[in-house]
């Protein structure tokens, strides 16, 4: 091997050879999209089905009276929409925006008559790796009212990904997972100790992979120290939170700039645990912190660099 | 007895490799800095240590190689082991900083271990290369080697 004997020759190859492939890392983790599924009306369909079946035997008696209730509800109740507000039969939504710890901050209060109000949507419709959105793109395109940013699953290969009753993927992170049942409600659990198979057979709708859980059983379970990646400084948050049955908050916080430094896990915890949630976690934050909200978005989403929303993996939204 | 005035011709090039080592690994250190001053608080140990490889194995390796071996650049095959052993150390840094890279954005590759792997393999493969060098001059030079061959060798030509 005589190109090992040149003083340059080697050197000048090798770092080539580095270059290209370093340059290929870089696109494969951020760049370059991967589809690995669709999704059809008829998996959603499917997977409300088999809850349904379920539910049946439990419900029969009282979806009658129900619907009848839902149904003149829905004739009564006009829809009342203003900048910061929203209400019909089925959804009723009230954002506030304070100032706190040199922080602007977006709080939306949301009740919901059916679970079902309660969705996530994927960026194009589709599961993969760097298959982005805009998340006022994702939810316009699902007829959505309100929506924030989500997981961002598709920036990583690991984390429960189960959506709408269908499970994409099962790769343990092992961390935190919030798991919104069939009814709408709120739970935590940890990667390590429970599968994503089981939990899709227990009823789980919803499942988001970024965390850390915020509140748990009504109590703050951050500390100081416990924050995302090592970040301890202040940043843009989103967090999603359950009051009571039906009942939730979304958090969202600017930050990174001089007119709002953004917030420490802490105090994102604290704002939840203040308006008596009893679960509270920790969606995507940064550059893709997003509120939007009846075609508008609320927030002002940035990187600490650019001005404007992220393109995202998926959105949390209410119709 | 006396005391040789000879002097011991120590390799210029692995001096000057040990000194272009220190420089990566500060520059190491200001990447390290720079990197994380637009991180948003978030790092990454693989960044924040990865002057190490260039600190420890690079300038602490080669300084070692200009104090204990001398004329280390004339041995046989010395340039294939250096190309060798510098490719990995090289492929070592470059992985450690796109772990830390991606590590910062909150994200993960299969891909960085082919880095250690290769710059592991590399750099041991370099590293054993020298060293049978080192050995095989040490041999040339050494009495009990020449003690081994049979002393009728000498006589019979």
């Amino acid at each position: 091997m005589r190109i090992f004997q040149k003083p340059f020759r080697w050197a000048i190859l090798y770092a080539a050879v580095l270059t290209v492939f370093s340059a290929y890392v870089l696109l494969d983790a951020f760049v370059i999209p991967r589809a690995y599924a669709t999704v059809t009306d008829s998996q959603t369909t499917q997977a409300q089905a088999d809850t349904a079946v379920e539910d049946v035997s439990q419900t029969t008696a009282e979806s009658a009276d129900t619907q009848a209730v839902a149904a003149q509800a829905e004739a009564t109740v006009e829809t009342i929409i203003t900048d910061t507000s929203y209400s019909d039969a089925n959804l009723q939504i009230s954002i506030e925006t304070l100032y706190v710890d040199d922080t602007a901050v977006y709080i939306a209060d949301i009740q919901v008559s059916d679970a079902a109000c309660l969705q996530t949507a994927l960026a194009k419709s589709t599961y993969g790796r760097n298959v982005t959105q805009t998340t006022s793109a994702i939810a316009q395109e699902n007829g959505a009212i309100f929506a924030v940013n989500g997981d961002y699953y598709g920036f990583r290969n690991d984390g429960y990904v189960i959506r709408n009753g269908v499970l994409y993927r099962s790769v343990s992170g092992g961390g935190e997972d919030l798991v919104i049942d069939s009814d709408g409600n709120f739970s935590i659990i940890e990667e390590d100790e429970v599968s994503a198979q089981s939990l899709l057979n227990a009823g789980a709708w919803q499942v988001l992979s970024f965390g850390p859980a915020l509140v748990n059983d009504g109590e703050i379970v951050v500390s100081s120290d416990s924050e995302v990646s090592q970040s301890k400084s202040s940043n843009p948050r989103t967090a999603i939170g359950q009051i009571s049955a039906l009942h939730y908050l979304v958090i969202v916080s600017d930050g990174r700039t001089g007119e709002s430094a953004g917030l420490s896990l802490m105090e994102l915890a604290e704002l939840f645990a203040q308006r008596g949630c009893t679960v509270a976690y920790n969606l995507d934050g940064g550059g893709s912190t997003t509120m939007w909200f009846n075609g508008t978005v609320i927030n002002n989403p940035t990187d600490g660099r650019n001005y404007g929303e992220r393109k995202v993996s998926d959105i949390v939204y209410f119709e | 007895m006396y005391i040789s005035n000879k002097r011991v011709r120590r390799s210029r090039q692995a001096l000057k490799t040990m000194l272009v080592y220190l420089s990566v690994s500060g520059f190491c250190v200001f990447f390290n800095a720079v990197y994380s001053l637009y991180g948003h608080g978030v790092s990454s140990a693989a960044m924040s240590l990865m002057f190490l490889y260039p600190l420890l194995g690079g300038a602490l390796g080669f300084g070692l190689v200009w104090l204990t071996v001398p004329a280390a650049d004339g041995l046989r095959h010395y340039r294939a082991v250096y190309n060798l052993y510098n490719s990995g150390l090289a492929t070592l840094i470059l992985g450690s900083a796109l772990q830390g890279v991606l590590e910062i954005a909150g994200t993960t590759s299969p891909y960085i271990a082919l880095y250690r792997i290769a710059g592991g393999v590399l750099a041991g493969v370099g590293l054993l290369g020298f060293w049978r060098s080192v050995h095989r001059r040490r041999r040339a030079f050494c009495p009990m080697t020449i003690q081994r061959k049979p002393i009728d060798s000498l006589y019979n030509r």
